[in-house]
C-alpha cells in the first residue's frame, strides 16, 4: 500500500514538474524581451528591474528555471503588479470559493445522477430508463454558461427567488448556500446526466458478470446484490471519472463566477487577463495545475483503496 | 416589493431548517431596504489597482473610494463647478494664481497621526507634482504655509481651470504627510492614514468594499451611513443584480438605458452623469500609413457618424460635431466634413493608397465595440481593411503616452472620450503642444491653435468666445485627425429613494449622495 | 459536453477496445445503427448542422456582414428569421456562417489532435517501455492544464485569435487520443498476426501503418465524434468571453456574447445562438455514443 503511495506522490510531483518546465519553455519561447513577457506591458521599469534582478536573468536558462522552481516551491509566486500583494496571497483568498463550488456541483450532481444510473440499470429499457437516457445527453450537450444565464433570467430575474451576484456574507452560511444554489446548478447540471450514463454502464457490465449471476443463484437478494457487491464496483470507474473531469469542471466554473460575479479562481484569472496583470495569471496557472494533479492524486488514491487490483497496473 | 417579500417569507416557513432561514431572513435581497437606512449598496464595475493620487489609474474606483474617506480642499458641485469641501473652512481663488484656503480644526488622521494640517497639503500636492500624474500639475508652483491650518497654493502661471481639473478631481485629495513617509513614500490598495466621513472596514478582493462611518469625523455626516461597494464588472450583471434588488444603483449600458426609458422597474429613476463627455475617433499623425493627409481626410468622409448613434448608442446619445459639448459657448452645429463614401474614395485614390490595413483600438465595452464594427465596416466600404483591437481599461489608457511604454508608435486608429468640465476651454488643454505625447495621442500642434487656447482662457466676451472655440475645432478638424463621434454619456439607474452625486467624469461621490 | 471530459470516456472505450468481428451479415452494423433511434436522430442532426454551415451561402438571406442600422434589433419577421441585431445584420444568416466557424474549428481541431495523438499513442503502445513511460508522463503532464485556463493565460500573452483557441484546444486534446491509441495498440502487440508480421521482418513503420492503425483509429474515430461537442462549446466559450473570434466574423460564442448583453431588450439573439450550439453538441454525443453502442456490443442496453 506505501509503496504504490509513495510511487504514485512521486508521479504526481514529476507531473508538475513537467507542466512547470512546460510553462517555463512556452514563456521563454516567445520572442521579444522576457521581463516584458512575463509581467506584460503594464510594468513599470522599477517593477521590471526588480523582476529581472530576482529572477537572474543574467544566467543560463537552466539556472533561471531552478530558481523559478524554487520560488515556486518556496511559495513566492511574485506580486500583483499594481497592489504589490503576494500573488501566493490573493489566489488563496480566491480559491476556497472555486473549491466549494466545485465540490458543491459535484457533490449535488453526483446525489441525483449515481441513483439515476443505479435505477437505470436495474430496470434496462424501461420508461424510466429512456426517460433518465435522454434527459441525461440532453443536459450534457447544453454549455454551462448558457445554463447559467437562462438559469439568471428565470429565477433570479424573473422569479426573484434568487441572487444574482456575489458570494455571500462571509461567516454567514446560510446567505453563502443561498449563493451557491444557482451556480452550483448550472456547473453541475451537465454531470448529472453524466455520471448517470457512467453509472448505469458500469452497473450494467458488472451485473452480467459471472459472480453476479452466482449470487443470484445461490438466492442473495436482489438488493444485497445492488448494494454490497455490484455498487461498489461499479462505483470505481465513477470515482476516477470525476478526477479526471476535475479540470473540466474547472472551465465550468470559470463561466459561473464570471457571469455571476462571484470570487473564485475563474473570476481572478479572466479580471487579471483583461487588466494584464501577468504575475497573478502565471501564478494562477500553477495553481490549478496544482490543484488538478491533487484531485487526481486522490481520486487514485480513493480507487485504490477501494479496488485493490489498481495498485498492480501501476 | 411587499409581495415579493412574502413570497420569499412563505418559502421560509416551509423550510424546517429554521436555523438557516432565521440567519438568513436580514440577508435576503429586495428584503434589505438598502435604500432607507440600512446599506447602501452600490457597483463599483473595475478592480481597485491602487489608492495612491500619484500612481493610480485614476477613474471609478479608485475616486470615489478617496473622496469618501480622504480630506480635499474641493469637490465637484451638482452643477459640474466646484464646492468647498467638508474638510475646510474656506477655499478662495484670490486671483488668477492664488488660491487661499484655510482647513478645519481638530480633523485626525486616523492610525494616530494627528491632526489634518497645511503641511500635509503641501507635502501632497509637491509629491504630486512630480509623480505619474505630474501632467495635472504643470501650473502648480507650491504651497505657502501660513499657519497650521492655512495657506495658500501658489501657481506658477495663470490657470483659472485648476480648482475644476485638479484640486477637485481625484488627484487633488489630500494624503497624510507622516503617515505616507512611515510607510516607505509609497502604498497601494490601502491608505497609510485616512480622515473622512467614512473609513474601509473591509476589503474583499474582487468581491466588497465596505466603508463604515468614521467615528472620529467631525464634520457634517452624510445621508448614508453604511455603504457596501460591490465589485461587479459586468453591465448586464450589474443591472440585473439592480433589478434584482442586489444593487441600489448600476451603471447601464446605452441599449439598458433605451429600454428603460421605455419602461423601467418599479421605484428606480434613471440619472446621467459625465454629460459633458465627447467621443471621437483619433489618428496617430505620425504613423507612416496616416501620414498623408489626404487618407485621414478619406477616413473622415467615409464614417458615418450618426449610424454611430443609432446603432451603438441606441439613440441614446448625441452626436458630437468638435469637442465642445452640448449646452456651452462654442459648441458646434455641424462638421466641415460630412459622411461621403466616395469622396472618400476619390481622396484615397489621390493619395495613390489601396489595400490599406488599420489597427482600431477601442475599450472593450459594448458601445465601443459595436462603434469599432460600424467603423470597420464604413471603412470596408472604401477599401480600408480594419483590424478592431478590443483593451481593458488598464492597457487603454496607457496606450499614447510616451512615459509608458512605445504603444503609441503603433497608435493608428483608436476610439477616445475624454471628460470635460463646465467651461468650454476645458476639453482644448488636452491638444496642446505640451501635450503631444502626454493626451494629444494625435501628435501633432499649431501655433495658432496655441495661441487662440491662450486667449479663450483670457476672454470674457461670450461672443468672442465662440468664435475662438469654432476656430480652434476647425484647427483640430483640418488636422484631418478627428473623427466626432458622439457625446457618450454614463448612465445610471438607481432606486428612486436616492439622489446620488457623481463628478462630471461620472465617479460618484457618495459623501454627497441625499435621501430623497 | 462543455465539462464532461472526453477524456474520460476513453477510459470506458480504451478498456474494451478489440478487433472489430468480422463474421456474421454484411452491413451489420448500419443495420444495428439504424434501430438505434437516438443514432439516427443523431445523425439527422448532425447532417443538419453540417450542411446548412457548408451551404450557408445558399441558406443565407442576407451578407452576414451588411449593416443596415435602420432596422436594428428588429422582431423576427419573413424576412429576418431570427430578428437582426444591434447593427441590424440579420441573426439567422450570422448563425448559418456561424456555423462554419464551429465547424472549422471543429473539423480543424480534432482531425489535427486525432492525427498527432494516433502516432504518439501507437509510439507509446509499440515502442520500448522507456518511451512508453516518459510519454505517458508527458500526457499526463498536458492533461493537467485545464483547458480554460490554459486559454485565457495565453490570450493574455499573445491577444485573442482563432487560431489561438484552435492551437489550445488540439494541444489539450491531444493526451486523451494518445492515450487511447496507446492502449489499444498495447492489447494488439502480443496478438498472433502483428508476432506473424515481425517475424516474416515487417519494419516498425509498416506494422503499425498497415496493421495496428486500422484497428486502432476505429474507437479513436468514435471519441472524435464525442470530441465535437467539447471542442464547438470550448470556442463558442471563449468567444463568449470575448477571447475568441474577433468581430466582424460571427461565431455562435460571440452572437451569444452580444445577445446577452441586451438579454433583457430581446432574448431573440440568445435564442439563435444558443440553439445550433445545442443542436451540435446533442447531434454528435448522440452520434458517437450509438456508434459506440454498436462497434462495442459489450456495452449495449440489456443484459
Amino acid at each position: 500500500m506505501w509503496s504504490y503511495l509513495s510511487k504514485r506522490i512521486l508521479l504526481s510531483v514529476m507531473i508538475v514538474f513537467l507542466a512547470i518546465l512546460a510553462l517555463f519553455i512556452t514563456l521563454h519561447s516567445i520572442p521579444g524581451d522576457p521581463v516584458s513577457i512575463a509581467l506584460g506591458p503594464r510594468a513599470t521599469p522599477e517593477i521590471q528591474a526588480e523582476y529581472a534582478a530576482r529572477m537572474h536573468l543574467d544566467k543560463p536558462l537552466y539556472h533561471q528555471f531552478a530558481i523559478f522552481i524554487g520560488n515556486v516551491a518556496r511559495g513566492d509566486l511574485g506580486k500583483d503588479l499594481f497592489s504589490n500583494r503576494s500573488v501566493l496571497l490573493i489566489l488563496s483568498e480566491q480559491l476556497p470559493f472555486t473549491i466549494i463550488l466545485a465540490i458543491t456541483a459535484i457533490g449535488w450532481s453526483a446525489l441525483i445522477g449515481i441513483p439515476l444510473g443505479c435505477l437505470s440499470a436495474v430496470k434496462p429499457n424501461s420508461i424510466v430508463d429512456r426517460i433518465t437516457g435522454i434527459l441525461s445527453v440532453g443536459t450534457i450537450a447544453i454549455p454551462s454558461f448558457l445554463v447559467s444565464i437562462w438559469a439568471i433570467l428565470i429565477f433570479s430575474v424573473g422569479l426573484k427567488w434568487l441572487p444574482v451576484i456575489g458570494a455571500g456574507e462571509p461567516g454567514d452560511i446560510g446567505d453563502q448556500i443561498y449563493h451557491l444554489i444557482l451556480p452550483a446548478f448550472a456547473v453541475g447540471l451537465g454531470w448529472v446526466g453524466y455520471l448517470a450514463r457512467m453509472v448505469r454502464a458500469s452497473m450494467l457490465e458488472v451485473m452480467s458478470e459471472n459472480y453476479i449471476r452466482s449470487a443470484h443463484a445461490f438466492g442473495l437478494k436482489r438488493r444485497t446484490i445492488i448494494f454490497r457487491y455490484a455498487l461498489k464496483v461499479a462505483i470505481l470507474p465513477t470515482i476516477t471519472l470525476i478526477g479526471v473531469g476535475f479540470g473540466a469542471l474547472l472551465s465550468g466554473t470559470v463561466f459561473a463566477e464570471i457571469i455571476f460575479s462571484r470570487p473564485g479562481i475563474g473570476k481572478i484569472i479572466y479580471n487579471m487577463v483583461l487588466a494584464r496583470n501577468f504575475p497573478v495569471i502565471q501564478g494562477a496557472v500553477l495553481i490549478t495545475i496544482g490543484m488538478y494533479v491533487v484531485v487526481t492524486l486522490i481520486s487514485d488514491l480513493l480507487v485504490s483503496l477501494l479496488d485493490p487490483r489498481v495498485r498492480d497496473t501501476l | 416589493m411587499k409581495k415579493i417579500m412574502q413570497t420569499r417569507r412563505q418559502v421560509l416557513q416551509t423550510l424546517a431548517f429554521t436555523g438557516i432561514a432565521g440567519a438568513a431572513v436580514g440577508k435576503f435581497p429586495g428584503m434589505a431596504y438598502a435604500a432607507d437606512g440600512g446599506t447602501l449598496k452600490i457597483q463599483f464595475e473595475r478592480e481597485l489597482d491602487s489608492l495612491d493620487p500619484g500612481y493610480f489609474v485614476g477613474g471609478s474606483p479608485p475616486n470615489d473610494v478617496n473622496w469618501a474617506i480622504m480630506p480635499a480642499l474641493v469637490l465637484y458641485s451638482r452643477d459640474g463647478g466646484w464646492t468647498p469641501s467638508p474638510h475646510v473652512e474656506s477655499v478662495v481663488a484670490r486671483d488668477s494664481t492664488h488660491i487661499d484656503f484655510t482647513l478645519r480644526k481638530g480633523m485626525m488622521w486616523s492610525n494616530g497621526f494627528g491632526e489634518v494640517t497645511t503641511e500635509d497639503v503641501a507635502y501632497t500636492y509637491d509629491r504630486e507634482a512630480v509623480s505619474e500624474w505630474k501632467g495635472d500639475f504643470v501650473a502648480y508652483d507650491h504651497v505657502e504655509i501660513k499657519d497650521k491650518y492655512s495657506g495658500t497654493i501658489v501657481l506658477n502661471q495663470p490657470f483659472a481651470p485648476f480648482m475644476n481639473t485638479t484640486l477637485a478631481s481625484g488627484t487633488g485629495i489630500i494624503i497624510c504627510k507622516k503617515a505616507v513617509e512611515a510607510a516607505g513614500g509609497k502604498f497601494t490598495i490601502e491608505q497609510p492614514a485616512t480622515c473622512g466621513p467614512y473609513m474601509v472596514t473591509e476589503y474583499r478582493q474582487g468581491q466588497v468594499l465596505k466603508l463604515r462611518p468614521n467615528p472620529d469625523w467631525n464634520g457634517a455626516k452624510p445621508a448614508y451611513a453604511n455603504i457596501d461597494c460591490l465589485f461587479v464588472t459586468e453591465p448586464s450583471a450589474a443591472a440585473l443584480a439592480f433589478e434584482a434588488g442586489e444593487l441600489d444603483i448600476a451603471k447601464i449600458s446605452s441599449e439598458a438605458y433605451a429600454r428603460y426609458l421605455k419602461e423601467s422597474p418599479a421605484n428606480s429613476a434613471l440619472t446621467v452623469a459625465g454629460a459633458l463627455q465627447y467621443m471621437w475617433m483619433g489618428m496617430n499623425t505620425d504613423h507612416p500609413k496616416l501620414k498623408d493627409i489626404r487618407v485621414r481626410q478619406a477616413i473622415q468622409h467615409a464614417v458615418d457618424a450618426a449610424s454611430v448613434v443609432q446603432g451603438a448608442y441606441a439613440g441614446t446619445a448625441e452626436q458630437s460635431y468638435g469637442v465642445v459639448c452640448p449646452g456651452l459657448v462654442g459648441r458646434r452645429e455641424k462638421t466641415g466634413y460630412s459622411y461621403d463614401p466616395s469622396k472618400a474614395k476619390a481622396l484615397l485614390d489621390e493619395a495613390g493608397v489601396s489595400g490599406l490595413k488599420l489597427t482600431l483600438r477601442t475599450l472593450n465595452n459594448q458601445e465601443r465595440m459595436l462603434s469599432a464594427q460600424i467603423i470597420q465596416a464604413n471603412l470596408a466600404a472604401i477599401g480600408i481593411t480594419v483590424e478592431i483591437i478590443p483593451l481593458d481599461s488598464g492597457p487603454f489608457w496607457n496606450m499614447g503616452q510616451e512615459s509608458k511604454g512605445d504603444t503609441w508608435k503603433e497608435l493608428e486608429l483608436w476610439i477616445m472620450r475624454y471628460g470635460s468640465g463646465p467651461d468650454p476651454y476645458e476639453p482644448f488643454q488636452w491638444f496642446v503642444k505640451d501635450q503631444v505625447g502626454v493626451w494629444n495621442w494625435e501628435r501633432w500642434s499649431s501655433d495658432e491653435f496655441e495661441d487662440l487656447f491662450a486667449k479663450g482662457v483670457a476672454e470674457t466676451d461670450s461672443e468672442k468666445r465662440k468664435e475662438i472655440y469654432f476656430r480652434m475645432q476647425e484647427i483640430m478638424e483640418e488636422t484631418g485627425a478627428y473623427v466626432f463621434l458622439t457625446h457618450e454619456p454614463e448612465v445610471f439607474i438607481h432606486k428612486s429613494s436616492l439622489s446620488p452625486h457623481f463628478a462630471p467624469s461620472g465617479e460618484m461621490i457618495v459623501g454627497a449622495f441625499n435621501k430623497v | 459536453m462543455s465539462e464532461i471530459p472526453f477524456k474520460a470516456r476513453l477510459i470506458r472505450l480504451g478498456s474494451r477496445t478489440k478487433k472489430p468481428d468480422r463474421t456474421g451479415v454484411p452491413f451489420e452494423k448500419l443495420i444495428l445503427f439504424s434501430r438505434n433511434p437516438m443514432g439516427v436522430f443523431g445523425l439527422i442532426l448532425v447532417l443538419i448542422v453540417v450542411i446548412s454551415a457548408v451551404f450557408a451561402p445558399i441558406f443565407a438571406t442576407h451578407n452576414p456582414f451588411a449593416l443596415d442600422i435602420a432596422n436594428r434589433l428588429a422582431e423576427p419577421s419573413f424576412d429576418h428569421f431570427f430578428g437582426t441585431d444591434q447593427l441590424g445584420r440579420d441573426t439567422y444568416t450570422r448563425v448559418l456562417y456561424g456555423g462554419r466557424v464551429a465547424l472549422q474549428v471543429a473539423a480543424i481541431g480534432v482531425s489535427v489532435s486525432l492525427v498527432i495523438g494516433l502516432t504518439l499513442g501507437m509510439i507509446a503502445g509499440y515502442g520500448p517501455p522507456w518511451l512508453d513511460n516518459i510519454l505517458l508522463l508527458v500526457f499526463d503532464a498536458v492533461r493537467s492544464f485545464p483547458t480554460i485556463v490554459l486559454a485565457l493565460a495565453a490570450v493574455a500573452l499573445l491577444g485573442p485569435s482563432l487560431s489561438l483557441v484552435m492551437t489550445i484546444v488540439i494541444i489539450t486534446s491531444i493526451p486523451g487520443y494518445a492515450r487511447l491509441a496507446r492502449t489499444s495498440t498495447l492489447s494488439l502487440k502480443n496478438t498472433e498476426f502483428i508476432l506473424a508480421g515481425q517475424s516474416l521482418g515487417a519494419s516498425m513503420k509498416r506494422i503499425l501503418l498497415i496493421h495496428i492503425m486500422p484497428n486502432v483509429i476505429g474507437p479513436l474515430l468514435i471519441l472524435a465524434a464525442m470530441d465535437v461537442p467539447v471542442v464547438v462549446t470550448i470556442e463558442a466559450g471563449l468567444s463568449f468571453l470575448g477571447l475568441g473570434v474577433q468581430p466582424p466574423t460571427a461565431s455562435w460564442g460571440t452572437i451569444l456574447n452580444e445577445g446577452y448583453l441586451i438579454i433583457r431588450t430581446t432574448p431573440w439573439i440568445v435564442i439563435a445562438g444558443g440553439i445550433p450550439l445545442i443542436l451540435t453538441t446533442l447531434g454528435f454525443t448522440f452520434l458517437g455514443e450509438s456508434l459506440r453502442d454498436v462497434f462495442d456490443p459489450r456495452l449495449r442496453k440489456g443484459n
